[in-house]
């Protein structure tokens, strides 16, 4: 009874393959990088997460202590206790510094490109050439973002404090930006700076669509600016809003992006107690402490929150991102 | 939701397996060990058959060398090297890759594994025992070392970043040794002669003090403030802690190197004096944020403090103005001294670079023949005056370029009592433990603010809770 859906099935599977073959030859090459670049290092890297892979063993690569579980069960103890492997201490501080950075830089991002977005789709002169210069900081490499602002955080001679102390006179001593808890909105300022102009340019790409006759009917009706904006453009630019917002955590909490920033910044990979962030955390205690396989399952763990957290925001606004 | 819900579930078995599997897995100590035992072994294999002397014509080899960046000019300053051993050695070539300090530690450990490497490579001092524990390094035989002049030819201090073990897994190629920059015509001002200024700390905190009542301007019209050093931002930050710790009688790890030492009473001393300068008020008001090459550029520039901690790289800002840019001030007036003496003595730290040979090489004579010729009296001399350094040999170190150069001739007198990292192969994560400790001291004195210097017991509480777990590492 079975066999014969299946060889229609198969039948049909192999036309299909035939009909299309031009479109598989042309991913081929893509397929074969990914593969490549991404998912054979990704299983290899799950691998080692259960591998005791250290100075010793290096040289025995997949063939190094095989360990088990042990390594998710330091990093498990030491972000809920604190206590655990003397070398991997500081995750827990690390996730919490990484939690309110995410909220900072992204929630300051949202709400200055918002502002960006709705000033560049207003018609004025010279509305071309603002939209190119707000472009600028996405060419900025984010190591060389980490060297600007170095230039401009200094103390002496910093552009921040020539214009808060030296011009408008606004403190009453230069401000230390690179110690002390200043450095949060150090690594903050340039996050935003470098993550602004793709966050303007999805608002604005968003705001080009809003029907104009919906302002004309909103506004025989009375409605007023904010009702304008909150019952019609708002709708429009939720589902950016919440694309870009997801691509955002993505890149500030478990990307590489703020730790280029950060390292070059601040000119060391140890950020202290202020700026340690997750990434930053488990990318000095595997390479610095030569602990692969425990850098392997730190990563494992992450890339599993990352999974969850698209799937509960998928989730949670499928509706807003589907419609209309 | 109900995708979720499976989503879930499957996280919830996979945190149960987690936490029973975990209690059934050995202990990380019993799996380190093996390959330990055979890591020696493995690497005991010969290095190059130096039992029959090769003519230069004999020896013949593809050389790939890694560098890092030495110097202004780091390519053509290696060239004029090579040059010179290829005229010699006319059927070795030799190609130099210039490898940026931020990559070179991560490429050479990927090059050990065996990917695409070098047959020679330059090794900060303190990766030797990393690098060299993983097994990636032919090490050097006694004979090999006896044909380079044996230990006692080169520095002492640079010659213990060398051997791990007791196995010579590289040869020193250059020294970096510290000392403290001053302005001469600082101390002319306030009538204070340099063996008076350096001769211990008591007299350099009181001759900073006078400086700082002098109340002294620079050519842009801005108070000089007594000494600037490098905060909590820099790459050298436990380096210049460790100096303070050696002259008050202390240490990083206890000789054995099985113990942390940088918390005992003597080491807290030192590092108390140190790091209490900015809250007296005698260091300039940005020294906490600023790395090595910042502190460089700010006394250079005139416009900062009169003295800090710093390497012989700085002689070629000062005689080479056109490039550098420095003013006559500072580089008319740049004088040297050696860390001021403390009740324990008076050290300075040996930094540098090593040459290692990558076991992968397939070429280890002629390998062997151009560490050989780098670490060359002649090689040594042209080379770390074109980089700013010191050779790494004494008889480079010896030579009258440095010991009748009023400059070199401090650093060649201060690396006569230098001190380094311990070679321990664990001292990497030793490093990586002890870095954050001394930067969250340079946090600490920052909260405390000037006029309120750091004291014993909050050096005291950080270092504490970073030997706890330097203990830890090394009774694994």
């Amino acid at each position: 009874m079975t066999t014969i859906p299946m060889k229609r099935k198969s039948t049909s599977f192999l036309n299909k393959f035939r009909r299309n073959r031009i479109a598989y030859v042309f991913i081929a090459p893509a397929v074969l990088f990914m593969l490549l670049v991404h998912i054979i290092p990704t299983i290899q890297a799950f691998y080692m997460s259960f591998l005791d892979l250290n100075t010793r063993t290096l040289l025995e690569y997949l063939r190094a202590p095989f360990v088990g579980l042990a390594h998710y069960k330091n990093i498990i103890i030491g972000l809920t206790t604190g206590t655990g492997d003397a070398l991997i201490k500081g995750l827990g501080q690390a996730l919490t510094n990484s939690l309110w950075f995410t909220f900072w830089v992204q929630g300051g991002t949202l709400l200055i490109s918002l502002v960006l977005a709705l000033l560049l789709n207003r018609n004025f002169k010279g509305r071309g050439v603002a939209r190119t210069l707000v472009l600028l900081p996405w060419v900025v490499p984010t190591f060389a973002v980490g060297i600007i602002f170095q230039f401009i955080w200094l103390q002496q001679g910093g552009l921040a404090n020539r214009i808060f102390y030296d011009w408008l006179h606004l403190v009453d001593h230069p401000i230390s930006w690179l110690i002390g808890p200043n450095t949060r909105a150090a690594l903050i300022i340039p996050a935003i700076w470098n993550g602004l102009p793709f966050s303007t340019i999805m608002l604005l790409s968003a705001l080009q669509i809003v029907p104009l006759d919906l302002f004309e009917a909103a506004a025989i009706d009375g409605a007023n600016a904010w009702h304008k904006f909150r019952y019609i453009t708002f709708n429009y630019l939720k589902p950016v809003i919440f694309t870009t917002t997801m691509f955002g955590v993505i890149f500030n909490f478990f990307g590489f992006g703020p730790y280029n920033i950060a390292v070059s910044l601040f000119s060391s990979d140890n950020l202290g107690k202020y700026n340690n962030l997750l990434t930053i955390a488990i990318v000095r205690q595997t390479f610095n402490n030569q602990l692969f396989g425990y850098g392997a399952a730190a990563s494992v763990l992450v890339m599993i929150v990352a999974l969850i957290f698209v799937g509960l925001w998928y989730l949670s606004f499928r509706s807003a991102l589907t419609s209309e | 939701m109900k995708r979720f819900s499976v989503f879930c579930s499957v996280l919830l078995i996979l945190s149960i397996l987690l936490t029973s599997c975990a209690q059934k897995t050995p202990t990380l100590a019993p799996g380190t060990e093996a390959p330990a035992t055979e890591a020696p072994s493995a690497t005991e294999a010969p290095v190059a058959t130096t039992e029959a002397p090769a003519t230069t014509e004999e020896i013949s080899g593809e050389l790939v060398l890694w560098i890092m960046p030495n110097g202004a000019d780091p390519q053509a300053a290696i060239d004029a090297e090579l040059a010179d051993f290829m005229a010699q050695y006319p059927n070795i070539t030799v190609t130099t890759e210039v490898v940026g300090w931020g990559d070179a530690y991560s490429r050479i450990q990927t090059a050990v594994q065996g990917g695409e490497g070098p047959c020679v490579t330059q090794l900060g001092t303190t990766w030797v025992p990393t690098f060299g524990t993983m097994g990636g390094m032919v090490q050097y035989t006694p004979e090999q070392v006896a044909e380079l002049g044996g230990e006692a030819n080169f520095v002492a201090a640079s010659w213990s970043t060398a051997v791990v073990e007791g196995k010579v897994d590289a040869i020193p190629w250059f020294a970096d040794v510290r000392a403290i920059a001053y302005r001469k015509d600082v101390l002319e001002k306030i009538g204070v002669t340099a063996e008076e200024a350096f001769k211990d700390v008591a007299s350099f905190e009181a001759t900073l003090q006078k400086v700082k009542d002098a109340h002294i301007m620079n050519g842009f019209g801005v108070e000089i403030a007594p000494f600037i050093n490098t905060g909590r931002n820099d790459w050298n930050v436990w380096q210049n802690a460790s100096m303070w710790m050696w002259n008050y009688g202390g240490d990083i790890l206890t000789e054995d190197g099985t113990k942390a030492a940088f918390n005992t009473e003597a080491a807290i001393a030192g590092v108390t004096e140190y790091y209490g300068l900015y809250g007296k008020g005698l260091t300039s008001a940005d020294t906490l944020e600023l790395n090595s090459a910042q502190t460089d550029g700010r006394f250079g520039a005139e416009a900062a403090a009169f003295a800090y901690m710093t390497g012989p790289w700085i002689i070629s800002n000062a005689r080479n103005q056109a490039v550098s840019g420095w003013p006559d001030e500072s580089a008319k007036n740049l004088g040297f001294a050696k860390i001021p003496a403390g009740p324990g003595g008076q050290y300075t730290f040996v930094g540098g670079s090593n040459l290692g040979i990558m076991k992968t090489c397939k070429y280890p004579e002629a390998a062997f023949t151009l560490v050989k010729f780098l670490t060359s009296k002649t090689s040594q001399i042209r080379y770390a005056n074109a980089i700013g350094m010191l050779p790494a040999t004494i008889e480079g170190q010896n030579d009258p370029t440095f010991t009748e150069d009023p400059l070199f001739s401090v650093f060649i007198e201060a690396a006569k009592s230098g001190k380094s990292a311990p070679a321990i192969p664990a001292w990497g994560q030793v490093e990586n433990t002890i870095n954050p400790a001394f930067q969250a001291l340079w946090e600490t004195v920052a909260a405390n603010g000037v006029g309120k210097p750091i004291t014993v017991d909050q050096v005291k509480t950080t270092l504490d809770e970073a030997a706890a777990t330097v203990d830890s590492l090394l009774s694994q």
